[in-house]
């Protein structure tokens, strides 16, 4: 080692020691009356360290304890990368010179140390567990408390009474009680602030520490806050102040949010998230002009980025586990109805409920894979197409015929509804309402359109003569339309030509087919609250945001309508001419409110 | 080339198929209400604001499970035949169509999700029956 020079005695250093004090510290006074001559000339203190048979036993300890604080000290040594010092000077007298002072005096916490909720014996064991008595001093040592505990009694009662770290224990013990380096407050843990302020003491007390006087200006752990503290060692009253660190440090010292409490911003915002479904390709509209001019858009082409589709101003409503297992256990029991059942048993709706919860978070699940996992590679309808052909439905086709079946029998279970309805009004509105669904109806004669309409508001029998109509002249719906179209805008709302028309079906009749949707789901609820004999007040909340308020059960604004012609135009079916030709125009009164 | 503008083409029809029927749900209210999908969906960690997606699934659900159900009455339907031959005095009790525990079991086992009983009790007069699914 460097610093105990090249024959490894360390004179220099045992020289420096002495300047500073330590070996008396050390040896104690009377020993060291014994050893303070050694050190008068360098061969005195060869002779001192020449180890030799002939020496007594207490020179020999004497010897031991000497070499122990200058290893000791010397140790630093050893962990010097690229001290500057050591690199540009191979002397070790000027290595020696360069020591700090204060790194040379003795200090128990270089020993000893704490912990956050002693015990009450002398040599205590590391393992104590914390306990919320009030703490007392206690210390372990470095060097095991089996080992400590011997020597203290083999030392104590035998050649070394004055044993160093003896002496600076119990006068510790009796000057001043334990407490904490960086407080007054007992073992607790530690707040945010508090942490800071015992890092920040440690921090100092390695400074202060350092082996060489350049550390300290080189900012060994600078923060630049206590640099001109302790740098010759005469801010005595803070270099005798032992600075214990415990050893549950990482235990108990880390707070549970490195924030304090006053600090922590809450957010409660809803943090929007994009995700690649988001936006799914809109349905290119084939009628510019539509838009344009009538600013007639389906809702999602409404929506921009993050919007949410079809629920405008309403707010998004949770469902709790009990409310989402009730409303299962309904469509369980609309399917069943659906399917043909007449009843079931408390059991299986229970069971089945269970299903179809399970199997829409399945769904939910393979959706959540694929677009975590595909996001980058594959577009939206890419990820769609994945989805169903993990769900079995690769041809959706299916699907497309179950909406389409679905929209049927709405179709025809309205027909009924308002086939009770329109009974009750005057023939005249009757008539004229007749002949306005029927122009619709023309008007929508578009053959993939057609099994997307809802034919708004048409009796049974309106809807066996629109078949028939069809059925004998598909080919002349579109010059129908043409014909009408020319003569006045028959409807306010949407048309044009047929081949303007958008093939979505909202374009054309938004506001009967909601009061369709509107008919088929309040017929849903009356089913549902047969089915069940406690109606749930809380499901039909739930659903009514999916239905807007309207008193009216269907009755359409039929506009004035031109009909010259019209027998002509619907080739000669002589019921229906009778029907035009019995029907003047009349703008109805009965309009909707 | 023209392959690969045929496929180019085809695809282009697929999607655009796939479109128009996305679109086409928007006019068809499921018999599954949005908000239940919505619910199970954010349950398995998806959220997505297109109601058009919402729907696919309640779709795709409610056609499996129209499945099963349809299954399930076919096997209840079975089942009375059967009793019906063997019994006529029954007939009359029996002509309703009600939903079993076996039934269901026969139609979810043929989907591959074997449901056994584990336990059955009876607490004020009713019978619960504790099912555990293998899926």
């Amino acid at each position: 080692m460097a610093l105990l020079g090249d024959d490894g005695r360390g004179y220099d250093l045992a020289r420096l020691l002495e300047s500073c004090g330590v070996w008396r510290e050390w040896l104690g006074d009377s020993t060291y009356a014994s050893f303070v001559h050694f050190l008068s000339s360098p061969l005195a203190w060869e002779s001192f360290m020449r180890v030799d048979d002939s020496k007594s036993r207490a020179q020999i300890h004497l010897q031991l304890r000497c070499r122990a604080l200058l290893f000791d000290k010397a140790t630093v040594a050893l962990f010097l990368r690229s001290h500057p010092t050591t690199a540009a000077n191979n002397s070790s007298s000027f290595a020696v010179s360069k020591l700090n002072p204060n790194y040379l005096q003795l200090h128990g916490d270089d020993v000893y140390f704490t912990f956050e909720a002693p015990s009450q014996d002398g040599g205590a064991a590391s393992n104590t567990a914390p306990s919320k008595s009030k703490p007392s001093f206690s210390a372990g040592s470095r060097y095991g408390e089996s080992e400590f505990d011997s020597l203290s009694q083999r030392y104590r009662h035998e050649e070394l009474p004055e044993n160093w770290y003896n002496q600076f224990i119990e006068k510790y013990r009796l000057t001043r009680p334990y407490k904490l380096s960086f407080g007054d407050r007992e073992s607790e843990k530690r707040t945010p602030e508090e942490m800071t302020t015992y890092l920040r003491m440690l921090e100092k007390h390695k400074r202060r520490r350092v082996a060489f006087q350049e550390d300290q200006y080189m900012g060994y752990g600078n923060t630049g806050l206590e640099s001109s503290s302790g740098l010759d060692g005469n801010n005595s009253a803070d270099d005798d102040t032992p600075f214990f660190p415990e050893t549950m440090f990482m235990m108990n010292c880390v707070p549970d949010s490195p924030l304090p409490p006053t600090t922590r911003v809450r957010d409660k915002k809803a943090i929007e998230f994009y995700g690649v479904l988001d936006t799914l390709p809109q349905v290119s509209t084939r009628s510019p002009v539509m838009i344009e001019r009538l600013g007639i858009r389906p809702e999602y082409l409404n929506m921009e980025q993050g919007a949410n589709i079809n629920r405008g101003k309403n707010p998004k409503k949770h469902l709790s586990q009990e409310q989402a297992s009730q409303i299962a256990r309904k469509v369980i029991a609309r399917l069943l109805t659906g399917v043909g059942f007449e009843g079931a048993t408390e059991a299986p709706v229970e069971v089945f409920s269970q299903f179809l919860s399970c199997h829409m978070s399945k769904l939910g699940r393979n959706l959540k894979i694929l677009t975590d996992n595909y996001r980058k590679q594959c577009t939206a309808i890419e990820l769609i197409r994945m989805f169903l052909q993990t769900s079995g439905y690769s041809n959706f086709g299916a699907l497309a015929e179950l909406v389409k079946d679905s929209t049927r029998n709405l179709v025809q279970q309205t027909q009924q509804q308002m086939h009770a309805i329109q009974s009750q009004l005057q023939p005249q509105h009757q008539n004229a309402l007749r002949m306005a669904q029927q122009l619709q109806m023309t008007r929508q004669m578009h053959p993939q359109m057609q099994q997307m309409v809802h034919p708004q508001n048409l009796t049974f029998q309106q809807q066996q003569q629109f078949d028939r109509m069809m059925r004998r002249h598909p080919s002349t719906a579109r010059p129908v339309m043409d014909m009408v179209d020319k003569d006045r805008p028959l409807v306010q709302v949407k048309l044009e030509t047929p081949s303007e028309l958008p093939m979505d079906n909202n374009a054309f009749n938004p506001m009967n087919t909601r009061h369709q949707q509107m008919q088929f789901r309040q017929q849903q609820f009356a089913a549902m609250s047969n089915l069940h004999s406690q109606p749930n007040n809380q499901f039909r909340q739930l659903m009514s945001p999916q239905i807007p308020q309207t008193p009216n059960m269907g009755i359409v604004r039929a506009p004035p309508v031109k009909v010259e012609g019209f027998s002509e135009l619907m080739g000669g079916d002589s019921s229906l001419k009778h029907e035009v030709e019995e029907n003047k125009l009349t703008s109805p009164s009965s309009t909707t409110k | 080339m023209n392959h690969n503008r045929q496929s180019n083409d085809g695809k282009h029809d697929d999607d655009s198929a796939l479109s128009d029927f996305l679109a086409s749900l928007m006019d068809y209210t499921p018999t599954i209400p949005d908000e239940l999908v919505e619910h199970y969906l954010a349950k398995s960690g998806f959220q997505c604001p297109d109601v058009r997606l919402i729907r696919l699934v309640a779709v795709a659900t409610q056609k499996f499970v129209a499945e099963v159900a349809n299954d399930a009455l076919q096997h209840c339907k079975a089942r009375q035949a059967a009793v019906v031959k063997d019994k006529r005095e029954k007939q009359q009790k029996d002509k309703r169509l009600i939903l079993t525990m076996d039934d269901l079991s026969k139609s979810l086992r043929e989907v591959g999700i074997p449901v056994t009983c584990s336990d059955v009790l009876k607490k004020n007069g009713h019978a619960f029956l504790f099912f555990v699914f293998n899926d």
